[in-house]
């Protein structure tokens, strides 16, 4: 697949991206929107000159990481390029090694996140795996790299390099245009400045502004849409094991206190759920396991749960020669599955008990309006409180 | 408890037993061969809202959302409506327009109810929690009063520097954990097991709201104990 965009604000030219399918993170923001970071194959890249400097030019493309984030959305997908520039020789990584939910704690750099058309919305300057400044890009023109500090921002202005091809295929000249950054300290970052630069040139240059971000989100004033800030945790399993073991169990306690009870099954690298595992308990199979692909620890049940999740098809489970086909075979992603049934699952049998006692202890409150509360919620009402005391 | 909430708890109880299929024909078999509802306002609206519940479990959702509107308009035809009742309806609609996708109706209606009502401490936070659901983006200070108020209910320790859709979302996160941890006490059979549990409850736990009940609560049994 290649992606077209247009001239973004910066006037950095790039015309086509090329995604490398090999080389995939998958995770979900902890708002529950599924996130696809892939690697971008091609080498146009933009190029602060201090990293030039910090990095030395040889290999350099090589050296920093270009991903494109694709963010799920009801219809479509929300897509930004992300840009990863390591502080020095020692803080080189893979594809594997970096992502923008999982900074290692031992890299430092500038991660730069831009728009989809290579407009920039946000710089963020990373010690240690930790976020310590922020900041955007705005353009100059006729100027001089240079610093300017005082006690709440540093203002950098230096030179970013691209390569621009006037014909696709065709050969490139590099191209660059002065900006100015200015940095201001995140409310938990550290005091560290910017990465010292390798030697001559800026010195030591790094960016800032007043950034777009709103409440913690970063966002972009294109599009309205918002994402986390680099490093978020990510919300990934709701706690299963990383690893299993055929035959491990793992329990998921629901807000509500309601608790589903799953199983591992190796040969098809998912998690059963317990009427599932409750028919292989029984001495079903599942007909034709051996053609199913690796599920990759999704769940596996019996119960189309919610058809907002659309679950898919397939196979089914038998009893031993005798074929008598029980049910069809549903998979769902981990994360899905949680965050459309947490409300879903509520526990109706919590909700009773405190009903009946509400009606025992405290018969002149609106039972019924706590009883629809706890219904709805999955939890009793803050108004309804003291219902086991008479 | 009168005639009818005893029946109506057994029919309450032994749904919950059955598919929800089963569940939601009982619910409407107890509508045809119990007239006495009729003029009982609080049965009939509980019964509604049943049935509104099990047509949600069961993803009859467009179903599940013209009962609990039905219900809404009920309640705001009443001399005294009670705003509460009102919240948690509008939370139920929340639930479904979720389950549907339909994060912009979802997000649109949030502001409206947050906007025109003042509910309670819970249902306010009930609903923030979907605003911010439905996106993430969401600018939350024109509700910074209500997430103050939640707050100062709650009376939970938090770190002032978090935004107001991280604080929403750990205050949600936080009810809903020690409101299930001591609702799992209570339930507690054993008398002596129960004080000893809800003075461990008392001393660990965060949420002042729930420190307090649990106060409340241990002190109730301390006087009867007497």
């Amino acid at each position: 697949m290649r992606l077209s965009h247009s001239v973004g604000e910066l006037g950095i030219p790039f015309v086509e991206r090329y995604i490398d399918w090999a080389k995939h993170h998958t995770w979900f923001f902890p708002d529950g929107r599924k996130v696809h970071e892939l690697s971008l194959k091609n080498n146009e890249l933009v190029l602060p000159r201090w990293v030039k400097h910090n990095l030395g030019e040889k290999d350099i493309k090589e050296k920093i990481l270009q991903n494109a984030l694709f963010i799920e959305k009801e219809e479509g997908y929300d897509i930004y390029l992300v840009r990863y520039y390591p502080k020095n020789n020692e803080n080189l990584k893979k594809f594997n090694e970096i992502s923008y939910s999982e900074i290692p704690s031992d890299w430092s750099g500038t991660i730069d996140i831009y728009g989809f058309s290579d407009y920039h919305i946000q710089s963020f300057l990373v010690e240690e795996g930790k976020l310590t400044k922020k900041g955007v890009y705005n353009r100059k023109e006729n100027n001089k790299e240079n610093i300017n500090t005082n006690s709440q921002t540093t203002c950098t202005t230096y030179w970013l390099d691209f390569d621009y091809y006037p014909i696709e295929g065709g050969v490139g000249s590099s191209q660059s245009i002065m900006v100015e950054i200015c940095y201001s300290n995140l409310p938990d970052g550290g005091s560290s400045g910017p990465p010292e630069s390798g030697g001559g040139g800026t010195g030591g240059n790094y960016p800032g502004g007043p950034g777009n971000d709103k409440d913690g989100m970063i966002c972009d004033a294109n599009t309205g849409q918002c994402i986390p800030l680099p490093g978020t945790e990510p919300y990934t399993s709701f706690g299963f094991p990383a690893n299993p073991s055929d035959g491990d169990t793992f329990t998921v306690t629901y807000p509500d206190g309601n608790q589903i009870t799953f199983t591992y099954n190796q040969s098809l690298d998912g998690w059963l759920m317990p009427e599932f595992q409750g028919l292989i308990d029984l001495g079903y199979t599942i007909d034709n396991a051996h053609t199913f692909p690796s599920f990759n620890g999704q769940l596996l049940t019996l119960i189309a749960w919610n058809a907002a999740l659309e679950p898919t098809f397939i196979g089914e489970i038998i009893f031993g020669s005798a074929v008598i086909i029980m049910s069809t075979i549903y998979v769902y992603d981990l994360a899905k599955f949680y965050f459309a049934t947490q409300d879903k699952l509520s526990n109706l049998e919590h909700c009773m008990k405190l009903y009946e006692n509400c009606i025992e202890n405290k018969p002149h409150l609106p039972c019924g309006k706590c009883l629809g509360y706890c219904d709805a919620n999955g939890y009793w009402d803050s108004d309804c409180p003291d219902v086991m005391v008479k | 408890m009168n005639k009818l909430q005893k029946e109506l708890i057994n029919l309450f109880r032994n749904i919950i037993s059955l598919s929800d299929q089963d569940a939601l024909e009982k619910i409407n078999e107890f509508k045809k061969l119990n007239s006495s509802w009729n003029d009982d306002s609080e049965t009939e609206e509980l019964l509604l809202h049943k049935e509104g519940l099990y047509l949600y479990r069961l993803n009859r959702l467009e179903e599940s959302i013209k009962i609990y509107k039905g219900l809404i308009q009920k309640e705001n035809n009443k001399k005294n409506t009670n705003f509460d009742i009102l919240g948690t309806h509008y939370i139920s609609i929340l639930k479904s327009l979720f389950a549907m996708g339909k994060l912009n109706l979802v997000n649109k209606l949030s502001n409206n109810i947050l906007k025109n009502y003042n509910f309670s401490w819970g249902t306010n936070l009930s609903i923030l929690t979907y605003l911010i659901k439905s996106n993430s983006g969401t600018n939350l200070h024109k509700y910074i009063n209500k997430i103050n108020e939640i707050e100062r209910n709650m009376g939970t320790p938090i770190n002032l520097h978090e935004n107001s859709n991280n604080k929403v979302l750990f205050l949600e996160k936080e009810f809903r954990r020690a409101n299930q941890e001591f609702s799992n006490i209570i339930f507690e059979k054993n008398q002596n097991l129960l004080k000893k549990k809800l003075e461990n409850y008392i001393k660990h736990e965060k949420v002042g709201f729930f420190r307090n009940q649990a106060q409340n609560y241990l002190n109730s049994l301390n006087r009867n104990s007497i």
